[in-house]
């Protein structure tokens, strides 16, 4: 395979990973939580270097997942327990334990092969040079195996859980009178937010990763009635924005990463505006429509008409 | 003498400092068309929640079909005070009707035919069978309880228990919805929640009095002296029940 077709892979895998978890964080209305816990995560992979003193995929997942997890907790206590809002716990959160990596980062730096820029913008043009060897055997490179590993385990776990998923993101109230455990799910879930950031944060980077996350499930979400399309409609935004990016980064030579978020961005625009339900011009036509049907003042649905 | 399904025995629970419910008892029969009123903050929620096993008494226990409330939790079917849900979630009539099956469902497992059936008839039996494939967003406010009453009847629930169910709907509606509750308590014990008498006196046959404590009537001899000691003001009584 050329370079620029690893690349597509690597971005469309982060495309699909994130979309699988992000099309539920979006209808459980935490998409800013996936912005804290790709942020945070930093602390983690940092403690993962520090500890082992190598770039393990393993040990810098693990260390990833148990603060993306504490970075949910902590939001959770705060709003909780400290009287927060939540948009309030999730910005004292974040900035702490990403502030506590940076300055692990600046203080070791010597002795930690990672490079804050690095994190926070990604270098997917690099990925296909940091490859799997076996028994002298190039087998691709290293995101692509860990991407992959991440995007499989996320379809496992979903599938698995899909309904309890489905129940607690639509009424975790009802869930829970169900005998669904909120708590655990909700946890499973910023697990696999933080596995799916930690592993895409060398391609595309800690801020980006949150466009992967929030943007292509909310395209998906004004295209369908269905959860089970949105998903899939999701992970196609996802795939569809990574190799539609490196054609733009290509044509314009920019950043590949950056190219992709704005071809997510683009394609957001394009259902916000062209979307049969939900879309602007729709619902501008439709009303035109209505009022060109209506000879009186316009149409006001009152008690009777509302509950038939 | 029916069966008892429900028994509370000397219930407290208390949040923080403030006291909750205080020395509650109460034992609901299968044929039960029980209507727990009271004030703001009485505790009507709360004497639910440790109904459903979702809160743990500070003293007194409770069993539910003989048993801890938390393992018989998925026999009761529960219907809310307000759609909590977003509007435009994905999601259809039939699919939030089949979501009262997931107790019956193995984790990992599809809902299979069967389950879809048991969702069909529950749809069916509120009258809500032509909207199965309505996203939900454009339900009216009545079709919207209908739709949340179908999903907890496709549990196949041993015993119904609602939270003032139909706060954000018309009389009309409300009478509809009324009427549908007489006819399942033919075969299932019903428990409803409400801040008022108001309409429900015409329906049930019981009514707990509540405001941290209990009082117990059938629904014909509710006294104006009994509610007045419970909203600590004076009480007009109306009487619902109009022949036509």
């Amino acid at each position: 395979m050329t370079d620029g077709a690893w690349i597509m892979l690597t971005g469309s895998l982060v495309g699909v990973s994130c979309a699988l978890v992000g099309s539920f964080l979006v209808l459980r209305r935490l998409a800013m939580l996936g912005d804290a816990i790709s942020h945070s995560v930093l602390l983690g992979i940092v403690l993962a270097f520090m500890l082992t003193a190598s770039r393990n995929t393993i040990p810098m997942l693990i260390g990833a997942g148990a603060v993306g997890v504490l970075t949910a907790f902590l939001t959770d206590i705060l709003t909780r327990q400290g009287k927060l809002q939540s948009d309030a716990a999730i910005g004292v959160t974040f900035t702490w334990l990403f502030a506590v990596g940076v300055i692990l980062v600046s203080r070791y730096a010597s002795q930690i092969d990672l490079d804050v820029d690095c994190v926070l913008h990604g270098e997917i043009l690099y990925t296909p040079f940091d490859t799997v060897t076996m028994g002298g055997r190039g087998l691709g490179p290293r995101a692509v195996w860990m991407l992959g590993g991440v995007t499989l385990l996320n379809l496992i776990v979903i599938g698995f859980g899909y309904k309890q998923f489905k129940i607690c993101a639509f009424d975790p109230a009802l869930a829970a009178t169900v005998g669904v455990n909120v708590t655990l799910w909700h946890y499973v879930l910023m697990g696999l937010v933080s596995l799916s950031t930690v592993a895409s944060f060398e391609s595309v980077g800690a801020i980006l990763v949150v466009a992967m996350l929030i943007v292509p499930p909310n395209t998906a979400y004004l295209l369908t009635d269905r959860l089970s399309v949105m998903i899939a409609l999701a992970c196609f935004f996802g795939v569809a924005s990574a190799i539609g990016g490196y054609g733009l980064a290509y044509m314009i030579d920019g950043s590949i990463a950056a190219a992709m978020a704005v071809v997510s961005g683009a394609f957001f625009v394009l259902a916000a505006l062209l979307s049969p339900s939900h879309g602007l011009l729709g619902r501008l036509l439709g009303r035109r429509v209505a009022g060109g049907a209506s000879s009186g003042p316009a149409d006001v649905e009152g008690p009777a008409a509302t509950f038939s | 003498m029916s069966q008892a399904v429900v028994e509370a025995e000397n219930l407290s629970f208390r949040y923080g400092e403030v006291p909750v419910l205080e020395d509650v008892s109460l034992t609901i029969h299968e044929d039960d068309f029980l209507a727990v009123i009271g004030p703001n903050g009485g505790g009507k929620t709360t004497l639910i929640k440790l109904i459903l096993g979702l809160l743990q008494p500070a003293s007194g226990r409770v069993r539910v079909f003989g048993a801890a409330p938390e393992k018989t939790r998925r026999h009761i079917g529960y219907i809310p005070q307000y759609a909590q849900f977003e509007q435009n979630f994905p999601v259809t009539v039939e699919q939030v009707a089949l979501m009262g099956r997931l107790g019956h469902t193995p984790m990992g497992r599809r809902y299979r035919d069967d389950d879809r059936e048991e969702a069909r008839r529950a749809l069916e039996r509120v009258d809500m069978a032509h909207l199965a494939k309505r996203q939900i967003g454009g339900l009216s406010g009545g079709e919207r309880q209908r739709m949340l009453a179908a999903r907890a009847l496709a549990s196949d629930p041993r015993m119904l228990v609602m939270d003032e169910p139909t706060a954000s709907v018309d009389s009309r509606v409300e009478e509809n919805f009324y009427e549908l509750l007489r006819d399942l308590n033919r075969d299932i014990p019903i428990v409803l929640v409400s801040h008022d008498l108001g309409f429900v006196s015409a329906y049930v046959n019981r009514v707990a009095c509540l405001n941290r404590r209990l009082v117990v009537s059938s629904a014909e001899n509710v006294q104006a002296q009994d509610l007045e000691a419970m909203y600590g003001a004076p009480v007009k009584m109306w009487s619902h029940s109009c022949e036509l």
